[in-house]
């Protein structure tokens, strides 16, 4: 061993020492950075990690349902399993490939549809990231300095090749499926990765293995069902999809009111009109989370309640009968002179208790002649308006008394009318001597226009003399015709309503008069009946009688929340005794030989009273008339004593054709005879039960 | 046990690396509770890396310092052919990770870091050089530390080229500091020292201006973007690259928020990347405090203290073993000073790790060589000391 003993240089302890007394400063300075950053301001760190964001999610509820007044359901919930997928904040693609190989091990997605919409990018996505090591390598460090991050990974994924993605095998196919659906959800709002055909087994799969499958849940989300098919459904609406979610047109209003986009609102009909009552109360979940995004906390800060249920005054059992009723006079009417009924497309009625207001019944039939299939159209009683014809008389003769321009039991001779430069006008026959009462039982055309000649200032009628019309005579008429609901808004609860056509050039006094001129919905004409029926009071057409709370034990409806009640819009202002020779003149109409109606009516023990109405209609086509024809029309109500319920039959265009199916007529009675037939077959059943 | 045995048995070195090991198992241990960790065990992988090392320990007390002294030159022969076939490699079997080429990864879940190696062979035959240097030249003139010097500077500057190209820019500075240092303290004239000392700032404070000011020019001639933008940000914080600002922020919360005592074990609340490796200060400053890291920076002058003593005792008899431990004690300097200041946020970021502590088999396996080398320099130590004083 060599022992390499010399003098010992001095240098080397001095520097030694000032190296070592830096390196005494540097650790000084050391500790005494880790003071300033640990003592002095370590709490302000402290506090910025504690500090903590919090995020609310809403949680949908089930929609109420919509029962009839017999407590039937008509629009039910059915319950679809769903998988969602709720990511945390800052979730990572390399994440979400994991919940996916994981989630289809337990579910099946790989239907060919869902395989083929898989886009490329989809599938150099995932091909990326299962190769990122290999795929990274084809960017060069020096094109990688130049580009920004969005556009590395757009040049990576360009350079994967046709190839590499053309090989997967099912597995993988499925959880790029998967994958797909799982980047569609936002952070914290749930994503319903599968609904509409997840099977009880796969459901149960998953809600196993939700500690594996961070994010995912096992939901129930529903959809709309439908135990009475089509009937009524139109005027029920629709809601949107998942996919459509706030309608485009509304979204503001919705969005203020606390929905999410992707929520499923009414778009139409009852839905629509009722969409604050059905859709229930959000279950809200505050989430807390850390600033790097760990959900620390999660409370439920506004308990979820599914949507309240609407009770409707439809008697579901009564509509299903006027459906079928009016479907086959209607089927009747084509078949019988298919020529001369070949613009009749459509038959309507309206039932309703005239006390109420209560809508029991809506029905509209529509042929669809290049399917040839009849449809229900419900809706369009509301919807179309057409001249309704001799059935609105009620209200000439009103107007007639309000005006003071003929007094109870006046007379008129009805013989065809003759004013200078238009045609003859007449009754179908000509009557005679005629009273106000019998004038509605015959419908006489010539009373009504003796009527609107006074009220257009002319008492002094001569056959063939030219008559200066007091202009503003239509509008007075059409303002006693609004007390009746005709011509204005019948305030019924649902989106939309039609208020009809208002004639314009030349305003025909006369026309006017017997339903000739202004265009009304079966509504409207269903709130007129119902306001004679009634005694003069005009009341609020509804569909919904009660909101009710959902039961709390599930199924079924709970306590009533609200009910709606009867709401009178106004009186007719005439005397009691003029309205009743309004309701006998209709009495008669259905009653008395010698009544429009009475082949169809005398002889009913249900006492009915009504109105008869055929309007002379045209269809054009592109300006050219195609051919004349006629809207019948019925409205009636009964018992005449103590009306409880009243309807009204629109059947525009039939043929103009002797021996024409009385369409109408036919309607209009087997409405009341299965009105009172359903009445007596239900207190034979609860007399049954009671005993 | 007998006398001969007992020579072996350096209780300060023994007891100042078992509380690094333990230091370092018990901050990987920590550091795993971070969920980025799930499924890895690193407290296993590194307890494996220390016993590995252990053995290189043990081995290397086989060979007296005249044996290490003459295999010097292999070792640091070795120590540049392996930077040189890392240089050659293809990608296959060297990866490029962050943008540098300084790993061999052929073997999955094993990547080796040849540099950390060749920094431990360099120190190794730099003391030789130094120590054979002296004996030829008694006395020093200026002429011969003019050579030294010369000699010193070829022999950093051969592996600093090839550490350079990876590129590995603190790494290059790891080795440019130790010879500095070993400069410094091979007793070379102060004149010439601080004139190359000057020159040096020169150079540096107008590279440093040319980046600053002319970044354009500086990529011009041969600077690489990422390097001037290193050198850009220490200047202007606020235009660090997102991910540096993020290491720092997050480095800065961990450490701050563990405030005088820390959390304790196991309840981290920062997600810090790369938190057992290059970040390992950072969950020791977040579990255990301002106490528990300025005791770990404790640990570590004690270690530089007990190195500068030995140097100092043994350079009467050995000053190829004294350079050794100068030589190790500015590798474990600049690597602690560096690594601890780049997690509080006094020094720029680099993937320098905190020696002996942080995750890693090269830099575990090539400073327990480091250790080794050392320890047998105080096992010599002790043996010289007890044939003097007979």
């Amino acid at each position: 061993m060599k022992n390499k003993k010399r003098k010992k240089r001095p240098q080397l302890p001095f520097r030694l020492n000032i190296i070592f007394f830096i390196v005494f400063l540097l650790f000084c300075g050391l500790i005494l950075q880790l003071g300033v950053v640990q003592i002095l301001h370590g709490e302000g760190f402290q506090e910025e990690i504690d500090r903590t964001i919090k995020d609310t999610t809403k949680i949908p509820v089930p929609r109420g349902l919509i029962v009839d007044r017999n407590q039937n359901v008509i629009v039910d919930n059915k319950p679809l399993y769903s998988i969602t997928y709720t990511p945390a904040k800052g979730t990572q693609a390399e994440d979400k490939l994991k919940v996916a190989e994981k989630l289809a091990e337990y579910i099946s997605m790989d239907s060919k549809e869902r395989i083929d919409g898989l886009t490329e990018r989809n599938k150099k996505e995932y091909w990326y990231l299962k190769n990122k090591k290999e795929a990274d390598k084809r960017l060069s460090e020096e094109e990688a300095n130049e580009m920004s991050n969005a556009e590395q990974y757009d040049t990576i994924l360009d350079r994967i090749t046709e190839k590499e993605i053309s090989d997967f095998t099912k597995q993988e196919l499925e959880v790029m499926v998967i994958k797909k659906e799982l980047d569609k959800a936002y952070s914290l709002t749930p994503q319903i990765i599968k609904n509409e055909d997840v099977t009880p087994k796969e459901y149960a799969r998953v809600a196993e293995h939700l500690d594996q499958l961070p994010g995912v849940n096992a939901t129930t989300d529903w959809n709309r069902s439908y135990p009475f098919k089509d009937s009524f459904k139109s005027l029920l609406g629709s809601i949107t999809s998942q996919e459509e979610g706030l309608p485009a047109e509304k979204i503001d209003y919705f969005l203020t009111r606390g929905y999410s986009r992707n929520d499923r609102v009414g778009k139409s009909g009852l839905e629509e009109q009722y969409e604050e009552v059905l859709r229930g109360r959000k279950e809200q979940v505050q989430y807390t989370t850390t600033k790097s995004g760990q959900v620390i906390d999660s409370e439920v800060i506004v308990e979820g309640q599914r949507g309240k249920d609407l009770v409707l005054t439809i008697d579901m059992e009564l509509q299903k009968r006027v459906d079928k009723i009016v479907k086959k006079e209607l089927k009747t009417a084509i078949q019988k002179h298919p020529h001369a009924n070949r613009f009749l497309n459509d038959a309507f009625a309206v039932v309703i208790n005239p006390q109420t207001g209560e809508l029991l019944a809506v029905s509209g039939q529509h042929y669809d002649r290049e399917e040839g299939k009849f449809e229900n159209a419900a809706y369009k009683a509301l919807y179309e308006a057409h001249r309704p014809g001799s059935s609105i008389k009620g209200a000439t003769i009103a107007a007639g008394y309000q005006s003071d321009v003929i007094s109870p039991g006046q007379t008129f001779y009805d013989a065809p009318i003759k004013i200078a430069g238009t045609p003859e006008k007449s009754s179908v026959s000509n009557l005679g001597s005629i009273n106000d009462i019998n004038a509605l039982k015959r419908s006489s055309n010539v009373y009504m226009f003796y009527i609107a000649m006074r009220m257009g200032g002319e008492y002094d009628y001569q056959r063939g003399k030219s008559i200066q019309f007091n202009p503003e005579s239509v509008q007075e008429i059409r303002n006693y015709f609004h007390q009746f609901g005709l011509g204005v808004s019948t305030g019924v609860d649902f989106p939309y309503e039609a208020t009809g056509y208002v004639g314009q050039t030349p305003p025909n006094l006369l026309d006017f008069s017997i339903g000739q001129y202004d265009t009304y919905t079966t509504m409207q004409l269903a709130q007129y009946i119902s306001t004679i029926a009634s005694d003069g009071y005009r009341v609020r057409p509804h569909f919904v009688k009660e909101i009710r709370d959902p039961d709390s034990e599930g199924e079924g409806t709970g306590p009533i929340q609200k009910s709606i009640n009867t709401k009178v819009l106004n009186k007719i202002g005439i005397k009691d005794e003029n309205l009743n020779r309004i309701q006998e003149g209709f009495r008669k109409a259905f009653q008395e030989t010698g009544g429009t109606a009475s082949s169809y009516f005398s002889g009913k023990d249900y006492d009915p009273a009504g109105k008869t109405g055929t309007a002379q209609h045209e269809v054009y086509e592109d300006g050219k008339k195609l051919a004349e024809t006629e809207n019948l029309t019925l409205v009636g109500y009964a018992p005449f004593d103590e009306p409880e319920v009243a309807f009204a039959v629109v059947v525009p265009n039939t043929g103009n054709v002797s021996g024409q199916h009385p369409i109408n007529n036919l309607i209009g009675e087997k409405i009341l005879d299965e009105y009172f037939d359903l009445k007596e077959e239900r207190d034979k059943k609860s007399k049954k039960e009671n005993n | 046990m007998s006398k001969r045995q007992s020579y072996y048995i350096q209780h300060d070195f023994i007891f100042l690396l078992f509380l690094c090991i333990c230091i370092s198992l018990v901050a990987i241990y920590n550091a795993q509770h971070l969920e980025q960790y799930a499924g890895n065990n690193f407290v296993l992988k590194q307890l494996a890396w220390f016993t590995v090392g252990a053995l290189f320990v043990a081995t290397i007390q086989f060979l007296d310092l005249d044996q290490l002294y003459k295999m010097s030159v292999y070792a640091y022969a070795f120590g540049v052919l392996i930077l040189i076939i890392l240089f050659l490699s293809p990608e296959s079997i060297a990866r490029t990770i962050n943008g540098a080429k300084s790993w061999f990864t052929s073997i999955p879940g094993l990547s080796l870091q040849p540099a950390e190696f060749t920094k431990i062979t360099t120190i190794l035959y730099l003391a030789a050089v130094i120590s054979k240097h002296k004996e030829k030249y008694r006395k020093s003139t200026l002429k011969s530390d003019v050579m030294l010097l010369a000699k010193l500077a070829a022999v950093t500057a051969l592996p600093v080229f090839f550490v350079f190209q990876q590129p590995d820019f603190g790494t290059s500075v790891v080795f440019l500091f130790i010879a500095g240092m070993l400069v410094i303290l091979s007793g070379i004239d102060w004149k010439i020292i601080v004139t190359l000392i000057l020159g040096m700032l020169l150079i540096a404070a107008a590279s440093i201006a040319l980046i600053v000011k002319f970044p354009d020019a500086a990529t011009a001639i041969g600077i690489k973007p990422y390097q001037a933008d290193r050198v850009l940000t220490w200047f202007d914080p606020n235009s660090q690259s997102g991910n540096d600002r993020f290491h720092i922020e997050r480095s800065m919360s961990a450490i701050g928020s563990g405030q005088l005592t820390g959390k304790g074990m196991s309840s981290l609340q920062v997600q810090l990347p790369e938190a057992h490796t290059d970040f390992i200060f950072s969950v020791i400053g977040e579990s255990f405090g301002f106490i528990g890291s300025a005791a770990v920076i404790f640990v570590y002058f004690l270690l530089l203290y007990k190195l500068v003593t030995l140097g100092l005792k043994i350079y009467q008899y050995n000053d190829f073993g004294a350079y050794l431990c100068f030589g190790f004690m500015s590798l474990l300097l600049i690597h602690a000073f560096q690594n601890i200041g780049m997690t509080i946020g006094i020094m720029p970021i680099t993937g320098i790790p905190l020696l002996l502590i942080s995750y890693g088999g090269s830099s575990i396996l090539s400073t327990m060589l480091g250790f080794g080398l050392v320890y047998r320099v105080a096992v010599e130590y002790t043996i010289q000391n007890d044939y003097l004083f007979k």
